[in-house]
């Protein structure tokens, strides 16, 4: 058994360092959402809420969960403010980030709060979901979503081994509501601030945009660049298209792609901005500055793109040394066999 | 002569440790291999509703972390799948990517990990005569992403197709070895700018 040791060690610990490849979570979704338009349901031609409310309104509005599924399954079902992230994209989960400074009326507070509801297998539930206007009117659109999505099961949960992506799924439902059939609050789009600003340890000029009105924007698209001040040579330079925004929102537009070095020096932003294909339009020029602190700082925590060269010399040096051993161990398996004989 | 035989070998294995210590990250892809059914069982409603039917298992090799990831998937099994038979349901699919965390100790994940993805192309089973869905790149998978996008009326059924070289995960150099998983939730999402002709309906 002494003799084999060795190898057994080897080679189990070879194993471990290639690693194996494991199953993943099962990639089918098992079940589905509806809603049931209400009459005061204002846009009759779309299947998400969008509801002419008055102040101090109750109302109880409804939705199916329906389980395809052999078991049983446990939904929670939440109702959170509209936002925007900084893919320019209408999100309805985001707990974290704080309502945009314009907001006058949150929806997520006049909705009750998160429900955990168990549907049957093969089986359908309607879900009521309670409505409570403030007293206070409010102009526009206010925009929410109603999320919906099954609760992991213990199988679900199994830790697996390596670097492995689990599929889950989920719904959201809009939940629009407005005080006038007719909605007047024209469009409009702000640059709050622009400065440096580091992702992931990759260095972008950020230009932060609002939309302080209570509608959407619609069809967003943003050119920008960055110049030194004084010169015209673009030094960063980024355009998107199709972005969209949540009524009383902002966002982090970046402009680059986070590999450039800012240095210390006086920048401005060039920024031209259009919506409703380019029925609204936008133009903003902002300068900012980078201080010396602040290049050395973002320099000192960017990613490096290139990796640190191998020391071959010391690779090579334990791999002899490596050689030598097994060779000794070798040599005296067979000196201790030829005495044993 | 028995001492200086496991002397000897304690030597060499301590040396064979070397190696396995620095470079122990074994990033495994995993592949599914469930024998997962897409199914519709409708009943009791009029008409079908809105599903995601199924999203893609992708999986990636095996790595150390001896140096930065950035790698294609190994391999995708499955494709993103949106069935829809409603003309009133103008939907996208969201994709959120969480972050990739520790299978044994949860308060511990990787950082600056970076999944993206190319647009794929989609296929559209019509059943009305409307536009093929459109569907974007995964850029940034910090934040949510609309990965497929409906476009005015259509029903049908859409799949998104990807391929391994389509998808591309980067990790940096020596981050801590061991065994994370992180989640793609998709969402399919009925909500104003679902299509921008929304407002056209009205």
């Amino acid at each position: 058994m002494l003799k084999n040791t060795p190898w057994l060690v080897l080679t189990a610990l070879i194993l471990a360092w290639l690693g194996f490849s494991q199953p993943t979570q099962a990639s089918t979704n098992h079940f589905s959402v509806q809603t049931e338009l209400p009459s005061n349901q204002v846009n009759k031609k779309v299947s998400y809420f969008d509801l002419k409310v008055s102040p101090k309104q109750n109302q109880t509005i409804y939705i199916k969960i329906k389980n395809h599924d052999k078991i049983a399954h446990t939904y929670t079902v939440a109702t959170n403010l509209a936002t925007t992230n900084d893919n320019g994209v209408i999100i309805y989960n985001d707990l974290r980030s704080k309502p945009d400074s314009s907001l006058t009326f949150n929806i997520a507070d006049a909705v009750a709060g998160k429900q955990t509801v168990q549907v049957a297998a093969k089986s359908t539930k309607r879900i009521g979901i309670k409505l409570e206007l403030p007293v206070t009117p409010f102009k526009g659109v206010a925009l929410g979503g109603i999320n919906i999505y099954q609760q992991s099961t213990n199988q679900d949960d199994q830790p697996k081994s390596g670097l492995s992506l689990q599929n889950k799924f989920g719904y959201v439902i809009g939940l629009q509501l407005r005080e006038q059939t007719k909605v007047t609050v024209k469009p409009d789009l702000k640059l709050l601030t622009v400065g440096p600003r580091q992702v992931n340890h990759r260095n972008y000029v950020n230009a932060k945009l609002q939309n302080p009105h209570a509608n959407l924007l619609h069809g967003l698209k943003v050119t920008s660049y960055v110049t030194k001040v004084g010169s015209t040579k673009q030094l960063l330079k980024t355009t998107k298209s199709q972005l969209e925004m949540a009524p009383n929102s902002h966002f982090n537009f970046a402009l680059g792609d986070g590999t450039t070095e800012l240095t210390a020096g006086n920048y401005q932003l060039h920024l031209k901005s259009s919506a409703e294909n380019g029925a609204y339009q936008w133009r903003f020029t902002k300068k900012f500055t980078v201080t010396a602190a602040k290049a050395k700082q973002l320099k000192q925590t960017t990613l490096p793109d290139t990796m640190p060269p191998t020391n071959w010399r010391l690779i090579a040096f334990l791999v002899s040394i490596i050689v030598l051993l097994l060779a000794l161990v070798i040599w005296l398996l067979i000196r201790h066999r030829r005495q044993s004989t | 002569m028995k001492k200086q035989l496991s002397l000897t070998t304690l030597s060499a294995l301590t040396l064979l440790m070397i190696p396995v210590a620095t470079h122990a990250a074994t990033f495994d892809g995993n592949q599914d291999v469930n024998s997962s059914t897409a199914t519709v069982s409708i009943t009791e409603d009029t008409k079908s509703l809105p599903r995601i039917m199924a999203a893609p298992d992708i999986s990636f090799g095996s790595f150390s972390n001896s140096q930065a990831i950035n790698s294609t998937a190994e391999k995708i099994t499955d494709n993103l799948k949106v069935v829809n038979a409603d003309p009133n349901y103008n939907w996208t699919v969201k994709l959120d990517v969480s972050s990739f965390v520790n299978n044994e100790n949860s308060d511990n994940s990787l950082a600056d990990v970076s999944l993206k993805a190319a647009a794929g192309t989609v296929t559209f089973e019509n059943t009305n005569g409307k536009k093929t869905p459109v569907s974007s790149a995964l850029t940034n998978s910090d934040a949510t992403t609309t990965i497929l996008r409906s476009t005015q009326g259509a029903t049908g059924t859409a799949t998104h197709n990807l391929a391994a070289e389509d998808v591309t995960l980067s990790i940096p150099q020596w981050s801590p070895a061991g065994n994370y998983t992180a989640q793609l939730t998709w969402t399919l999402a009925n909500a104003p700018y679902s299509s921008s002709d929304d407002r056209k309906a009205q």
